[in-house]
């Protein structure tokens, strides 16, 4: 397979799914078949991902042009495409468009009045989550192996968890923010998204600014593995005690099933706890309100009605906090950070929690972009994610599954500072476990769209030919 | 008043609301704070990490 063939199936496939999911902003189609030409002549392309069909959530300035936000406001960051465009384009992947997000990347439901709602691939009545919303239907629908997007608060994790696909937050700053529309600076990470753990570790390999392999070596790595208990020896905590308020049992289920086959495998898991959780949902609340707040004041100020009332809301909360509740929630955060590494993460690799505490909702039941009870609605869903970004610590969402009514399930995986590579090599024992990259869904007509070709195969031949 | 102005008092009221529940919240944990806890800690600690 070639990349043009590889990119001409990936753009099919686009506008097969476009229809029912909404998931694109801008279907690239010229511009993709021209640089996957481009990729075919050129020898010189040994990355893994060389050929591979991305495309990116509508927050990074592209070669193609500048990201709209999801907002009819504007955004103006220049026309350099984004570090993390170039270096995705020197290893030969090919942009085939922008995704679909909240607007300003600022909620977490994929409900959007200037875009449109965003559907869920394995129920189309159903919230993709957000606001990587684009990012996750496109990667779960199999339109691509990976897409790019952006995690403040859980808004990789929770559509990842609610699509079925994997949803990867790296450590605070491991990849360049250059480029990208802001939200809340010292919380933004660009995240990644992706059907298989080889693709994602390619992606992010390609991407982090720290070094890889090789991996450093931790005290709290398995020692004994084998190839049947892999994990044998790592201690690992599971995050559930005392928060289960508002989880519900689908959600727990896959929780504890996730919990029970990795200690099949070896892993020592026992219950913890995070005293300071709620402290760290309050300050980093606090945080990004108050950044958002100052990014945008001017912008509201002088075109208030091209934002969605939703979102406006959310803006204006940041200018009514003062400066000492800003500086006291960064002082938390300091605190918050040395206790987890000198209490829970000096005891477990791995912290094991969910990821949005309910399933994917009908979007009717979702509070609309235009409401303003939208706010108290992110935060409640992001409540077991947002503390790892106030806390700068990588955190992957893995999926574990399918519910009995066939919806996605998922579990958090939550690592020390730069330890991401621990997560991913988790991940994939969990992967080769479950195998959950084999049921597709299937477009509402019933006719499955050919994408049977597996991203690793397709890589593989892209790259040789 | 206009019905987009009254929209607008509604938000500016809602975000009311919201600032001063995360104001509230945040008063739970300021007494935890000493005063060498500094705003600039948690960058420091993060790339005290960063493997080089």
């Amino acid at each position: 397979v070639t990349a043009v063939a590889a990119t001409a199936e990936a753009l099919r496939s686009a506008r097969a799914w476009q229809p029912a999911l909404n998931c694109f902003v801008s279907i690239e189609e010229d511009g993709a078949l021209a640089r996957a030409e481009q990729v075919d002549a050129s020898p010189a392309h040994t990355s893994p991902l060389a050929g591979v069909p991305i495309a990116f959530k509508d927050v990074f300035v592209r070669e193609s042009g500048r990201p709209r936000a999801g907002s009819s406001a504007t955004v103006d960051l220049g026309d350099e495409p984004a570090v993390v465009a170039q270096v995705l384009q020197a290893a030969g992947t090919v942009d085939i468009g922008s995704l679909h997000l909240d607007e300003l990347a600022y909620a977490a439901t994929g409900r959007s009045q200037t875009l449109g709602d965003c559907r869920n691939p394995w129920d189309l009545r159903r919230a993709t989550g957000g606001s990587s919303s684009g990012p996750a239907a496109a990667v779960a629908a199999r339109i691509v192996p990976v897409a790019i997007g952006t995690d403040t608060g859980g808004s990789v994790r929770v559509p990842a968890a609610w699509c079925g696909v994997l949803g990867f937050k790296p450590t605070y700053s491991a990849i360049s923010m250059k480029g990208v529309v802001p939200l809340c600076p010292s919380h933004d990470t660009v995240g990644l998204l992706a059907t298989d753990v080889a693709v994602l570790r390619a992606a992010y390999r390609s991407l982090t600014t720290a070094p890889v392999p090789p991996i450093p070596p931790s005290p709290l790595s398995p020692r004994q593995a084998t190839p049947a208990r892999p994990l044998e020896g790592m201690p690992m905590g599971l995050l559930l005690s005392g928060h289960e308020t508002g989880v519900e049992d689908d959600v727990l289920s896959a929780v504890i099933t996730a919990t029970g086959v990795f200690e099949e495998l070896g892993a020592a898991v026992h219950e913890e706890s995070m005293a300071d959780f709620d402290e760290c949902n309050a300050a980093a609340a606090v945080i990004t309100a108050s950044e958002a707040g100052a990014l945008y004041e001017a912008a509201l100020h002088d075109q208030p009605q091209r934002y969605q009332a939703g979102t406006r809301t959310r803006l204006r909360v940041g200018g009514l906090l003062s400066a000492t509740d800003y500086v006291d929630a960064t002082r938390l955060r300091g605190r918050a950070i040395r206790r987890a590494l000198e209490g829970l993460f000096s005891r477990r690799a791995v912290l094991i929690a969910p990821v949005a505490p309910t399933m994917p909702p009908l979007l009717e039941d979702v509070a609309s972009a235009s409401s303003t009870a939208l706010g108290n609605e992110t935060s409640s869903l992001i409540r077991f994610t947002r503390p790892f970004n106030f806390l700068g610590f990588p955190s992957l969402s893995v999926p574990t599954g399918f519910s009995p009514a066939g919806l996605p399930t998922a579990v958090q995986l939550i690592a020390a500072p730069w330890r991401d590579e621990l997560l991913l090599e988790v991940a994939s024992v969990l992967e080769r476990v479950i195998g959950w990259s084999d049921r597709h869904p299937v477009l509402p007509d019933g006719h499955q769209v050919d994408v049977r070709s597996e991203p690793n195969e397709r890589r593989r031949h892209a790259s040789t030919t | 008043m206009s019905e987009g102005s009254d929209d607008m008092s509604e938000e500016v009221a809602a975000a009311a609301v919201v600032a001063r529940g995360l104001t509230a919240a945040l008063d739970a944990s300021r007494g935890h704070l000493e005063l060498t806890d500094g705003p600039a800690d948690w960058r420091l600690l993060l790339e005290d990490r960063r493997p080089r």
